[in-house]
């Protein structure tokens, strides 16, 4: 009983690291990709923090985590694909809200809600040159997304 | 030092009066940035060039938007909304140098810092470094994303 009680938790363990690991940390292995992580602590800090342009606190409060992972070499676009599909294997509970594909491209948006509220929207970009992942973790309902169709975006 | 501080004050004398030569730009750039503490009269002076720096595009990512443009031209039969997607998408990378460097923010221990130094800590990437404005509109544009491919997706499923 007490082997079968380990190997249970163990299991756990292993399930829970796997699932633990981020999409940009997983797929920053692969050569010549763009990953990167903003954490939920640098929310804290961009939100204490005066925007000219928006009230950024509000939506930071509502987001745990963003990711986005490119690569724009042809060659390794099928890596990041195969990473990927791994994380999406390791995290179950991902929905396929959207697909849309034309002959150069594809766009899927999945959405993966847990119980406690917390929502994990991820949106791929694939054209058969360059890949574009972008993953957002936290609080936000697909309705209060939509409030943020018009924000103040880019002022470069 | 002095000497230094007295040229860079000619200079901008010179900027001022839109006398300088691009080459006097990049040393007067080049100044501020290399010099954090600077005579309070020239703070705002400072604070002007590294907000003109943080502006500027990099050769290689100018060059990166401009192809992506002229690949969207190329494609007409793209609906507005469905390039409007694809532009934001190429922004949430623009900034981080595509396809050259693996990123990732670190902040487990975060250090209160005197406002000159703030864009040294609240930012560290391998490679590169990013302004907490930087990363604010990269999170506002992956916000913006998701907004508008939900948007997407429900014009489309109401075709």
């Amino acid at each position: 009983m007490k082997k079968i009680s380990l190997i249970i938790v163990l299991t756990l363990i292993s399930a829970f690291s796997a699932g633990a690991v981020g999409l940009a940390k997983m797929c920053s292995a692969v050569d010549g990709v763009t990953a990167i992580t903003i954490t939920k602590q640098m929310m804290g800090f961009l939100s204490k923090m005066q925007s000219s342009q928006f009230d950024f606190a509000s939506l930071a409060g509502k987001l745990n985590q963003v990711e986005i992972v490119n690569v724009t070499d042809p060659s390794q676009v099928a890596g990041i694909e195969t990473c990927v599909k791994k994380y999406l294997k390791n995290n179950s509970g991902y929905e396929e809200l959207l697909s849309m594909t034309d002959d150069e491209e594809r766009i899927n948006l999945y959405l993966n809600s847990d119980p406690s509220g917390l929502n994990e929207y991820l949106i791929i970009i694939n054209e058969s040159d360059e890949l574009t992942v972008v993953l957002l973790q936290g609080s936000i309902t697909p309705d209060e997304v939509s409030n943020y169709t018009n924000i103040p975006l880019i002022s470069f | 030092m002095n000497n230094d501080i007295s040229h860079i004050k000619q200079l901008l004398e010179a900027y001022y009066r839109g006398e300088t030569s691009p080459r006097q730009e990049r040393e007067i750039s080049a100044f501020f940035a290399d010099t954090p503490d600077v005579p309070a009269e020239l703070e705002p002076d400072r604070e002007l060039f590294l907000s003109l720096d943080e502006a500027a595009f990099p050769d290689d990512i100018e060059q990166s938007l401009i192809s992506m443009i002229d690949r969207e031209a190329a494609r007409p039969r793209l609906s507005p909304l469905r390039r409007w997607v694809k532009m934001v998408a190429a922004v949430a990378v623009v900034g981080f140098g595509i396809g050259t460097v693996v990123t990732a923010l670190h902040y487990e221990t975060p250090r209160i810092s005197a406002p000159h130094e703030s864009n040294q800590y609240y930012s560290h990437l391998t490679g590169s470094d990013l302004s907490p404005e930087q990363v604010e509109k990269q999170t506002l544009a992956a916000v913006q994303l998701l907004a508008r491919t939900l948007q997407m997706g429900e014009s489309e499923s109401t075709r």
